[in-house]
């Protein structure tokens, strides 16, 4: 499903840092990588590299049969409406709207019409345990309720890629692990690709596979966690 | 303006701008320059009344205004005292002009007549002249000289009376540092100047005025000098003048004298000045108690300088003391109640001149020693002794 | 403060520096309107007084009357009074010049009076040293001119059609009219003490050449020496005739300042306004900003902050902007000021100063009133902000989650405050003026605005469920950020709905005015030609022969005349203008009540009809009874009705020919109507009027002439309110704009998320854009309505009240539309401007910012 060839990308600067040499990844269908390392060692990057929202150097991303590193700006945003979902650290559920509405707002970009995307808005709060309150302002929810907001948002579409920075840093860790939980079985129950982004090495050893960002490149470490 | 009025003056001649004796500086210079009573004036003499001589002067009748003729004035200088004995000159004139300007118009505010006023008083306390005027339009019931009786005014100041022969006058003259309410009562009939009234004033005839006197009149009244008013009493004399005619080119002064006697007589006298200070013309009155008169001519006035006395403001030299011969071969002297009577309106009028009281000595001979003798008080009139009217 | 405060409070000015700089601008552009109108109007008043005292000179006390004079009888009576020093009698003449259509005031006075009391007007021969010169202050037909006036005489005039007119004075002469005849008056020289346009001649030649024979227009009195101007009015009083009066020169500019003062504070209001929305934007963006620092606040209160120190600070961003935009406000005053004399001359284009050329002062006091003013604004604008802010719990503040909540600031504005606000304003709408200003009107309006404001979210839920239809994301989002948080269409749109409202109820007020101006014209003006040889209290007049004349030209069927006189009638009405035209005839008269004919039974009094004005301020009706000082005494007269004036706002009335001529014997006539013969052309008449008189000495119109002519004076003087509305709307989106900046700041981690998910950029700039719009179309709906009730309180209340005018309502739907819908473009526009920036910023870095 994503695959990215000898992807290369230098931060500028003096003198210029190389951040990724001829990196190399392949998430299928239905496979959840999760991807660790330290601090600055260009984690979030390769994910908005991935989402076509930060330039490569060089090297190939593709995304489906789409070269992502080709697009044109607005071609990629249509891209990521249809075939990506997004999980941030910060939540980012739009607190105008209500749970339904914040669900469904993908559904809208993608122009769905209003009575079915309530309804597989609504499909989706229930499955992230949320169901009854999807007329809600999200402003009485708590975080852990804000991120399954949020997670349901990401895969309301039946996105391809689900794509999470730190999805559980702004969570304590009890609800970190079930926030988690949600995702992750969200990811496989859509037959998506999911790419998770964490410094938390107990969160990537739920994954299907986990990789270390280093300066190097990749290391898979799956076993090590 | 004020600086207005005052270039205005400046332009305005003395020589030139046609009056006779009495009042020219006041006249000439108050009004000329208003009303320019110079060439073009001349031009439209045969517009006004010529005077000749043989026109009887009638009484009460000629004691009021003849608005005719070019200009007349009522004009009297005396001397005054109050209970403490001081003696001060005092001075007040009303003059008519007809400046032929808008006698076709039928605007009250028609500036066809003038009335001016002149009013000064002679304090030696002061130690120089209190002076101060009024003019205006001749407007009914504000500003008016009628006829058939005296009767002139300027607003708030007036001289009226002369309703019959012997009637007496009145007057009232309020200005900032002075005023007056006088009451002058005659006690002989007006006596007449030159021959019956007409009075030459130089060798043509052409240059005459009617011209009657009333000497000899008793004066009672109030005098207000700054704040405190004294009841006074004294004399006085009235000239009233009126004419159409211009001074001859080449007069640039005179001098006038009107005496009232201590015998109860009363004289008159002038001369008339050319560019050189020489006498071209003279005449007088000289009258006894009765009213009876003696018509002096040109060659039995003749003045002489005594004294001079320079103005420290002018820095113009006037004989304030002079000599003065009668055809009969009597002598006086002219002495000053003050020598600062000089008339500084240069800030107004722009006219400068002496005007003020003085006192006549009889110079007698006797047995060779010369002696004097205080033999009447009136007024001494000086023009033309300015350099030039530079202001 | 101390230099930490000072570090986090005044700096974060400099921060947010656009908005800072909007909200300065907007202060001081309120600060500046409304200190120039006073400035303009101070000046104005100060040459105007000054040209009077100047004038006046010495004058303790001036002797007043109708503006056509009064008989001369009574400066005799007054000059004999022993507690008058001197009397001083003037004939003012308004003379006409032929063949331009400016005209030159001429003093007639008396040379000898003049001296004494008025010494700036003392004429001073050209050419002393001649002969001809000497005559010169009292012949009859000599003039003396003041510097400007030969200046401006010598010189060829434009005329009111823009042709160039022949200069009046050349090679000594100038050419002046009385009647319908003109003559030269001779230059004689110069009145050195006198400024303005202004000659002096002989009162004796003035009163001839002009027939104004037995007429003086002025006596100015220097009273005895100890008596006081009141005692010496409370003396001399009694002795005047009706219709004169005594006053202080000084008063002569009060007057003026009466006349004028409906319209000055009608135009101050007009710049409170603009400073309220300064206000209104000051509190929008203090509002947002101290929303975004929430979490500043609340790290800084647990630092230990005390509460009162944070609503200090916060009053102090405030204070310091209203402070420099007041600086800024009053230095553009005195600028704007300078600019308007240059252009519009001092009375602003309402024709009060005409002929005045103040000069600009800087006014200490009043400039620093002014800038309290904008140091206020800033305060009261910071203040609900300042005070919600110190009331945050610092805990709740410091939580995670807040950024969300930051960018939406719940301002908890009541509907019932709004509804009581409403109810407020239709109170003072039936309070009656205090002084001639209405208060009560001028409260409706701000009550209104008020009201409206704390009412647009009540109107916003109301109204955006209408809008849902819409199916696109962004009018979607758009939607519903509006209509959960209505509280931001106030932030954003309170400075929209006071500008708006602002300019739709000018624009329907001036509108109404401008159509019912254009009807009544048509009522007044319904005759064919129409002749006149100078405007009221000129020179130039027709007399009974000129009459007869225009009467024998062929083609003439009917000639109808007027007469206007301007009388006195006291103190506080100090102009009052009679109109003698036959009732019935080729001129129409707009009866508002009452009927043209007289009423019966009423004393057998003549009949009156007087104008609005007039009948509010004497309360009459048909039927009343109203005297006027006529021809020295009092005349009664019944009131037979009612009419519209927009001519004369001081007050007018109508009499009878026949009844003016009988009453005064005054058989000058100002303008004749002229119906012609069927088949003749108006414009053979007018030829043959012109070869009559002389084209020069008489002005012919054409009704539609004279209705273009007016309506465009109607546009010049409404100019100055045209240049205050656009300010006001431009203050009014200059609010949207900082609001819409400071909101997109927040919402950076909302648009990146937004990009994330799949939005374009474009659509992002669409998103903003349709809330502008939207928000914006909030403020212009409530702006619309709040408008329509002003406009509504300004004819019926506040015009009535100020200029006792009433007008038809005339509603410019088109073009309010066209500004309503320019307005939301633009406010779309200037959103998506403003959030340009935030848009820009990378999504990447938009998400993980938290604040």
């Amino acid at each position: 499903m994503l695959e990215l060839r000898h992807l290369c990308k230098t931060l500028p600067g003096t003198p210029p840092r190389v951040l990724f040499d001829r990196l190399s990844l392949r998430v299928d269908s239905g496979e959840c990588v999760a991807i660790v390392g330290e601090s600055g060692v260009g984690k979030s990057t390769l994910l908005n590299c991935i989402a076509g929202l930060e330039p490569i150097d060089g090297g190939e991303i593709q995304v489906g049969p789409s070269r992502v590193d080709r697009l044109d700006d607005d071609t990629m945003a249509r891209l990521r409406r249809s075939h990506f979902g997004f999980v941030f650290q910060a939540f980012h559920i739009l607190p105008h709207l209500n749970l339904l509405q914040n669900v469904a707002l993908p559904l809208w970009l993608l122009r769905e019409p209003e009575g079915s995307a309530a309804g597989r808005a609504r499909t989706m709060l229930e499955r992230v345990g949320l169901g009854g309150r999807a007329e809600d302002p999200p402003q009485q929810l708590s975080g852990g309720e804000l991120q399954r907001v949020a997670i349901a948002r990401a895969l309301v579409h039946r996105p391809h890629l689900v794509l999470a920075d730190e999805p559980t840093g702004n969570l304590d860790p009890e609800r970190a692990s079930g926030v988690l939980d949600l995702l992750l079985g969200q990811i496989r129950d859509s037959r998506a690709a999911g790419v998770l982004v964490t410094h938390s090495r107990t969160a990537a050893a739920r994954a299907d596979r986990v990789l270390e960002l280093r300066a190097d490149g990749l290391h898979d470490i799956t076993r090590r966690v | 303006m004020r600086e207005g009025r005052i270039s205005a003056a400046r332009t305005v001649r003395p020589s030139r701008g046609g009056f006779w004796l009495r009042g020219l500086p006041v006249v000439l210079l108050l009004l000329a320059m208003l009303l320019g009573i110079g060439a073009q004036a001349q031009d439209e003499l045969s517009s006004y009344p010529p005077v000749v001589p043989g026109r009887a002067l009638v009484f009460p009748q000629d004691f009021g205004a003849h608005p005719d003729y070019r200009t007349e004035w009522w004009y009297i200088t005396g001397w005054l005292r109050d209970a403490e004995g001081v003696e001060r000159g005092f001075q007040l004139t009303f003059f008519r002009v007809r400046t032929r300007i808008g006698e076709d118009n039928p605007s009250r505010f028609a500036p066809r007549q003038l009335v001016l006023a002149h009013a000064a008083i002679a304090d030696p306390a002061t130690g120089r002249l209190r002076h101060a005027e009024r003019s205006g339009r001749a407007y009914p019931g504000l500003v008016e000289a009628q006829e058939g009786r005296t009767e002139v005014r300027v607003d708030d100041w007036f001289l009226s009376g002369g309703e019959a022969l012997d009637a007496s006058y009145h007057s009232r003259i309020q200005a900032a540092d002075f005023g007056f309410e006088l009451a002058f009562a005659p006690d002989r009939a007006p006596v007449l100047n030159g021959k019956a009234g007409f009075s030459q004033k130089a060798p043509d005839p052409l240059n005459s005025s009617y011209y009657y006197s009333r000497p000899q009149l008793a004066v009672s009244g109030t005098l207000r000098l700054d704040g405190a008013e004294v009841a006074v009493s004294g004399h006085a004399w009235l000239d009233h003048e009126w004419s159409s005619e211009i001074l001859p080119e080449g007069a640039r002064g005179w001098d006038w004298i009107g005496i009232n006697l201590h015998d109860g007589g009363g004289l008159m006298g002038f001369q008339m000045r050319d560019g050189e200070g020489r006498a071209i013309w003279g005449a007088g009155t000289l009258s006894d108690p009765q009213g009876e008169s003696t018509v002096l001519g040109p060659g039995d006035v003749r003045f002489t300088p005594v004294r001079r006395w320079r103005s420290p403001r002018t820095g113009i030299e006037y004989p304030v003391e002079w000599t003065l011969a009668l055809g009969d071969g009597r002598r006086f002297r002219l002495q000053p109640l003050m020598d600062d009577q000089e008339l500084d309106s240069r800030a107004s009028t722009g006219a400068i001149y002496w005007e003020g009281a003085v006192r006549l000595f009889a110079l007698e001979d006797a047995g060779g020693e010369a002696s004097e003798r205080e033999v009447g008080q009136g007024y001494l009139e000086m023009t033309g002794y300015a350099e030039r009217l530079r202001m | 403060m101390s230099p930490s405060l000072r570090r986090v409070f005044l700096a974060s000015l400099l921060r947010r520096r656009l908005a800072t700089a909007l909200s300065l601008l907007a202060i001081a552009l309120g600060v500046a309107l409304g200190l120039a109108v006073q400035l303009i109007h101070a000046a104005a008043l100060d040459e105007f007084g000054r040209g009077m005292r100047l004038l006046a000179g010495e004058a303790d006390l001036q002797l007043v009357g109708p503006r056509d004079g009064f008989d001369e009888a009574v400066f005799a009576q007054l000059a004999a009074r022993p507690e008058v020093a001197v009397a001083s009698p003037v004939l003012e003449l308004e003379v006409r010049l032929p063949g331009r259509d400016d005209s030159l005031r001429i003093l007639g006075v008396d040379l000898f009076r003049v001296l004494r009391v008025q010494p700036g007007l003392v004429p001073l021969a050209e050419r002393a040293g001649d002969e001809d010169g000497r005559f010169a202050a009292l012949q009859a037909d000599n003039v003396f001119l003041t510097d400007e006036a030969r200046v401006r005489l010598s010189q060829p005039h434009r005329g009111m059609d823009g042709a160039p007119q022949p200069p009046a004075l050349e090679q000594g002469k100038l050419r002046v009219q009385s009647g319908v005849r003109g003559f030269s008056l001779e230059l004689a020289g110069r009145v050195p003490g006198a400024a303005g346009v202004l000659g002096v001649m002989d009162i004796a030649g003035a009163q001839q050449r002009f027939g104004r024979v037995g007429v003086l227009s002025r006596v100015d009195l220097k009273l005895a020496d100890g008596l006081s101007p009141a005692a010496g009015i409370a003396t001399l009083s009694p002795l005047l005739p009706p219709g004169l009066a005594l006053r202080e020169p000084e008063a002569a500019a009060q007057e003026v300042g009466t006349l004028s003062r409906a319209y000055r504070v009608n135009l101050t209001m007009l710049a409170a306004i603009a400073l309220l929305t300064g206000g209104f934007l000051v509190f929008s963006t203090q509002l947002l900003s101290v929303a975004r620092r929430r979490r500043e606040f609340a790290l800084l209160r647990a630092l230990g902050l005390e509460r009162r120190e944070l609503m200090h600070g916060l009053l102090a961003e405030g204070a310091a902007v209203g402070m420099v935009g007041g600086v800024f406000g009053v230095a553009l005053g005195h600028a704007l000021a300078a600019g308007a004399f240059r252009l519009v001359g001092g009375d602003l284009g309402a024709g009060f100063f005409r002929g005045l050329a103040p000069a600009l002062q800087f006014d200490a006091g009043l400039s620093f009133g002014y800038l309290l003013l904008g140091v206020f604004a800033g305060v009261a604008g910071t203040w609900l902000p300042a005070r919600a802010a110190s009331r945050v719990p610092p805990a709740r503040a410091l939580r995670a989650g807040e950024g969300e909540r930051a960018g939406l600031p719940q301002a908890q504005l009541r509907t019932r405050h709004a509804v009581a606000m409403l109810a407020l304003a239709g109170v003072a709408c039936t309070l009656p003026a205090l002084g001639g200003i209405p208060v009560g009107g001028y409260a409706a309006v701000m009550f209104v605005l008020g009201g409206t404001v704390l009412g647009l979210p009540a109107l916003a839920r109301a109204a955006l469920p209408l809008l849902r239809r819409g199916r696109g994301v962004t009018w979607r989002l758009a939607h519903a950020r509006l209509s959960a948080t209505p509280g931001q269409a106030v932030v954003a749109g309170a400075g929209v709905i006071a500008s708006v409202a602002l300019a739709v109820s000018m624009a329907i007020m001036v509108s109404s005015f401008r159509v019912s101006v254009d009807e009544w014209l048509a009522q007044v003006l319904p005759a064919d030609l129409y002749v006149r040889a100078s405007s009221s209290s000129g020179s130039g007049y027709l007399d009974p022969e000129a009459l007869a004349e225009i009467a024998a030209i062929k083609g003439v069927d009917k000639v109808d005349t007027t007469r206007l006189v301007n009388l006195r009638l006291s103190d506080e009405e100090p102009l009052f203008s009679v109109l003698a035209r036959p009732a019935q005839g080729n001129w129409g008269l707009p009866l508002v009540s009452g009927s043209m004919s007289p009423v019966e039974h009423v004393d057998s009094l003549p009949p009156i009809w007087v104008s609005e004005a007039a009948a509010d301020r004497h309360d009459l009706q048909r039927g009343s009874r109203f005297e006027l000082p006529l021809g020295g005494r009092v005349q009664a007269f019944a009131v037979a009705g009612v009419w519209r004036d927009y001519a004369r706002q001081h007050g007018a009335a109508l009499i009878e020919s026949g009844d003016y001529v009988r009453l005064t014997g005054d058989e000058r006539i100002n303008d004749a109507a002229l119906r012609v013969a069927p088949g003749t052309p108006p414009a053979a008449v007018a030829e043959a009027l012109r070869a009559r008189f002389g084209a020069e000495h008489i002005t012919i119109a054409l009704p539609g002439e004279i209705r273009a002519l007016s309506l465009e004076i109607f546009d010049r003087t409404f100019l100055i309110t045209y240049l205050m509305e656009a300010v006001a709307v431009l203050i009014g989106l200059f609010g949207i704009a900082t609001t819409f900046a400071a909101l997109a700041t927040t919402r950076q981690g909302e648009f990146g998320m937004l990009r994330h998910l799949g939005f374009t950029r474009a659509e992002v700039g669409r998103l903003i854009a349709v809330e502008g719009a939207l928000t914006a179309g909030m403020g212009v709906l409530a702006g619309l309505l709040a408008g329509g009730a002003i406009a509504w309180v300004l004819i019926e209340i506040i015009n009535r009240q100020s200029f006792h005018w009433s007008m038809d309502v005339a509603v410019p739907w088109g073009a309010l539309a066209l500004f309503a819908v320019t307005l939301v473009v633009l406010a779309a526009l200037v959103a998506r401007l403003a959030g340009r920036h935030a848009m820009q910023r990378s999504a990447v870095l938009a998400v993980k910012a938290d604040w």
